[in-house]
């Protein structure tokens, strides 16, 4: 009890690090507007606000969600929500300068989750890569989707050398030391968030490969009922 | 007056680059220890502005490899971070004692004006830089 209030409390800290990241964006941005004859970037703006509320949200979500006695689990399209994710996140990664790729592997029918948990684990996990791959050389954000023996991964890869040790290690610390997360830096709290939300749909956010390319995702297993159809 | 700004983030620094710039500061952007260390060595610059939280290293493994060159042990250095550190005054003192950095800005309480006044007094008046920790 005492681990999961621990657990809870580490990652509310974390999200709250993470907002000061676009709330300072906006603040600055609105003193230079006011300071020079700089445009105001009302897009700008908009997005990072976007990206801080997002992950507000997606926290609540997971609070909501644990306090629920049984999860309502449902068929859920990855390759759609995948499609859907890399859409939403495509006017911030412009920002940034990173090009959004989707990658969806043949047809392998819908998964049995929740479906505004997926959309919200894999946003943020998007946003985070987006702004992670824009201090790579290459960057580029691949949305993949694709079948493995143990189910439908749904994942998100970049050319930042992640392993999976950095990212247990990462998961471990969240927000007492973020200074030795290499590669992963101060965006990894909504992929704490997206983790928690992997979790209460009885899964986990895992580093994966795709090609050459390192990223997390998630395993999700196959919707049996549709199978049936 | 020219200023290596070591920030991840591509949006933020390009809002302190504007920023600076209206002060006439030349500013080059790096985003990681080694693209400042490239830049340092095409051009010294009058004074580093730099994030402790960098992709690919941290701040402090940067601050040991700038220091260790004789040319660079005195450029002026500004910490300009989005985290504070909880002990945060052994943390300034360290810093003050290992790497000669004195000035320690916390990113959400740092206006744009403070930081261009921070930086136009630290670059022309190096010797003094103490005062301001």
């Amino acid at each position: 009890m005492w681990h999961e209030a621990e657990q809870q409390l580490r990652l509310l800290r974390s999200v709250a690090e993470q907002l000061k990241l676009p709330l300072v964006t906006i603040a600055r941005q609105a003193e230079l507007a006011d300071a020079t004859d700089a445009p105001l970037d009302s897009e700008m703006m908009r997005l990072q606000a976007d990206v801080a509320m997002k992950l507000l949200d997606s926290y609540l979500l997971g609070l909501e969600l644990i306090g629920q006695r049984q999860l309502d689990l449902e068929p859920v399209s990855v390759s759609s929500t995948l499609t859907d994710v890399a859409h939403a996140v495509s006017n911030f990664a412009k920002r940034y300068d990173v090009s959004v790729e989707l990658h969806i592997a043949g047809r392998y029918g819908p998964v049995m989750a929740h479906s505004q948990a997926l959309r919200a684990a894999l946003l943020n996990v998007g946003y985070g890569l987006v702004a992670q791959s824009a201090t790579l050389e290459a960057k580029r954000v691949v949305f993949a989707g694709h079948r493995t023996p143990g189910g439908i991964v749904a994942g998100m890869y970049t050319q930042s050398g992640l392993t999976a040790d950095a990212w247990r290690q990462a998961l471990i610390l969240q927000d007492s030391a973020p200074q030795p997360l290499t590669p992963l830096n101060s965006a990894s709290a909504g992929m704490f968030v997206a983790d928690a939300l992997g979790q209460i749909m009885e899964t986990r956010l895992r580093v994966s490969r795709f090609g050459r390319k390192q990223g997390l995702a998630m395993t999700l297993q196959p919707s049996k009922q549709m199978q049936l159809v | 007056m020219q200023v290596l700004l070591i920030e991840p983030d591509a949006i933020l620094a390009a809002t302190y680059k504007q920023a600076l710039e209206a002060v006439d500061a030349h500013v080059i952007i790096a985003q990681g220890a080694q693209e400042a260390m490239f830049a340092i060595d095409e051009a010294l610059p009058d004074i580093i502005v730099m994030e402790m939280q960098l992709p690919g290293s941290n701040g402090i493994a940067f601050l040991q490899e700038l220091r260790s060159y004789s040319d660079l042990a005195h450029l002026p250095v500004i910490i300009h971070a989005m985290h504070m550190p909880r002990n945060v005054r052994a943390v300034k003192a360290i810093m003050a004692r290992d790497f000669s950095v004195h000035t320690w800005l916390y990113k959400p309480k740092t206006t744009i004006q403070t930081l261009q006044q921070v930086v136009v007094y630290q670059a022309t008046m190096p010797a003094t830089t103490e005062e301001l920790a």
